[in-house]
């Protein structure tokens, strides 16, 4: 019993990441956040956990491709 | 700082700084905010506007204008080229000066400006915005008005804050990306804007050289996110400049994004107008705004400011606005979309052949109109898409 629970995969996530050596901080992920899950405020870019809803838009509608998409699992805390 | 504003305008771009100055020179108290640290950075754009267009609001003034354009040249990917005149004197501006200007006669003309304060969110109060939570140098405030315009541009949200449906489709959404190259004396014409209709370098969207001065001018391209999955437009330009500008300096990177869908149905709520790139108020076909963002600004204060005057912002009496601007752009906006889906449509092949055949045409003797026409003549295939073009007015039936 215990060792079939200790088997079984932890639940990930998908965190949308910037790259801030890519990104020009023009706003278009912004504009296209149907969550309203993405802040600019001059050269800082924050993509809010709660509201993102991995959708991808972002993703695509980044000029740059400055934003991925990674697999996330949650951390165990002890 | 006023306790109070009648008019709170988020985003001072050429639209905002427009409106806010209409409003101010009404009497009525103004507060413009931005929330980038200085007005008119970073640019995002290609920067042509119509000299006389912009008149209206702004005096032509050489420390904006880079470069005054007396034609536009059409190539196609074989190099053929066709020359047209514009429909009135283009200019390239400097936007960082350009926007700095606009702002500069908000303030002049009493509206209150301030930058690096940012719109958190809206207040709303019996399904009507009131108000404006102002995030503005490590302080947040709530600041409330009879009315808001969202003026905050292809990023905004003030507008969706506020239940606006303002999410352009992913599939009318320019990206761009464009370098101001220097090194190019004898490679540009300083009176001439290119643009190059190449569906290998800018799948399904078009690249520009427009020239600010003799050697410098802003290279750039937009495409479709369909077509820039694979392929990032940064790649895509950077091809570009490699074979047509090679040994060039890169002044400036821009990227940016604009929706062609034309203007979104509802432009207004109880309490807010939406003005601009906010509202997608930018040319369907060449996605060109600023002029149109001017004018809807002014279009949107001249309905609004009576209506703050007698206390009465309600959504059924800023309908004006709407209905105005349906009147006048509504129709031609509509049309100018179909042009746009179908030159992205069309192979290379068609339209090397239609560039190929339209520059044999007389073009300084013939409207766009007649060039159209004689196209039509030339091309039976053009027949079936003929509607399209008569719709625009460009071609008579």
């Amino acid at each position: 019993m215990l060792k079939r629970f200790q088997k079984k995969p932890r639940p990930t996530y998908r965190q949308v990441r910037v790259n801030h050596g890519l990104c020009l901080y023009c706003g278009v992920c912004v504009g296209t956040c149907p969550a309203n899950a993405i802040f600019l405020r001059s050269t800082h870019l924050n993509i809010s956990e709660e509201s993102c809803t991995s959708c991808e838009r972002c993703l695509l509608a980044c000029p740059m491709h400055a934003l991925t998409i990674v697999d996330m699992q949650p951390r165990v805390i002890v | 700082m006023k306790p109070s504003y009648d008019v709170i305008v988020v985003g001072a771009g050429p639209a905002g700084s427009v409106a806010a100055r209409k409003a101010a020179l009404s009497g009525l108290r103004v507060l413009l905010i931005e929330k980038r640290q200085e007005i008119g950075t970073p640019v995002r754009c290609a920067e042509a506007v119509g000299r006389e267009a912009t008149r209206p609001y702004i005096e032509p003034d050489p420390r904006w204008i880079d470069a005054t354009v007396d034609a536009f040249a059409i190539y196609n990917s074989c190099g053929d080229s066709v020359k047209l005149p514009p429909t009135e004197t283009t200019l390239v501006v400097n936007r960082k000066v350009f926007d700095f200007q606009l702002a500069l006669l908000a303030a002049r003309a009493g509206a209150e400006v301030r930058t690096s304060a940012a719109a958190g969110g809206l207040v709303m109060e019996d399904e009507a915005v009131k108000g404006v939570r102002v995030e503005s140098l490590g302080r947040s405030e709530t600041i409330r008005a009879a009315l808001v315009v969202a003026a905050d541009g292809v990023e905004s949200q003030t507008a969706r804050w506020a239940g606006l449906k303002t999410v352009p489709p992913l599939a009318d959404t320019f990206l761009g990306v464009e370098f101001l190259l220097a090194g190019l004396k004898g490679r540009i014409d300083p009176q001439v804007c290119e643009y190059h209709l190449d569906q290998r370098m800018a799948p399904g969207g078009y690249l520009w050289a427009f020239p600010k001065g003799e050697d410098t001018a802003n290279v750039g391209l937009v495409m479709p996110p369909e077509q820039a999955k694979i392929q990032s437009p940064l790649s895509f330009l950077e091809q570009f400049v490699a074979k047509r500008y090679p040994e060039s300096s890169t002044l400036a990177v821009i990227s940016g994004g604009i929706p062609v869908t034309g203007a979104i149905k509802t432009l207004v709520t109880n309490g807010l107008v939406v003005v601009g790139d906010a509202a997608h108020q930018a040319d369907p076909l060449t996605a060109g705004g600023i002029n149109l963002g001017m004018f809807a600004a002014d279009m949107a204060m001249q309905v609004a400011v009576p209506c703050v005057q007698d206390g009465d912002t309600s959504a059924s009496r800023l309908q004006e606005y709407e209905r105005l601007w349906q009147k006048r752009y509504g129709k031609e906006h509509r049309a100018l979309y179909k042009i746009r889906k179908m030159v992205s449509g069309m192979s290379q092949e068609r339209l090397d052949e239609l560039v190929r055949q339209a520059a044999c045409l007389p073009l300084a003797e013939l409207s766009l109109g007649q060039v159209l026409l004689a196209l039509l003549k030339n091309d039976p295939l053009l027949l079936l898409e003929a509607g399209t073009l008569m719709a625009t007015g460009l071609i008579g039936k």
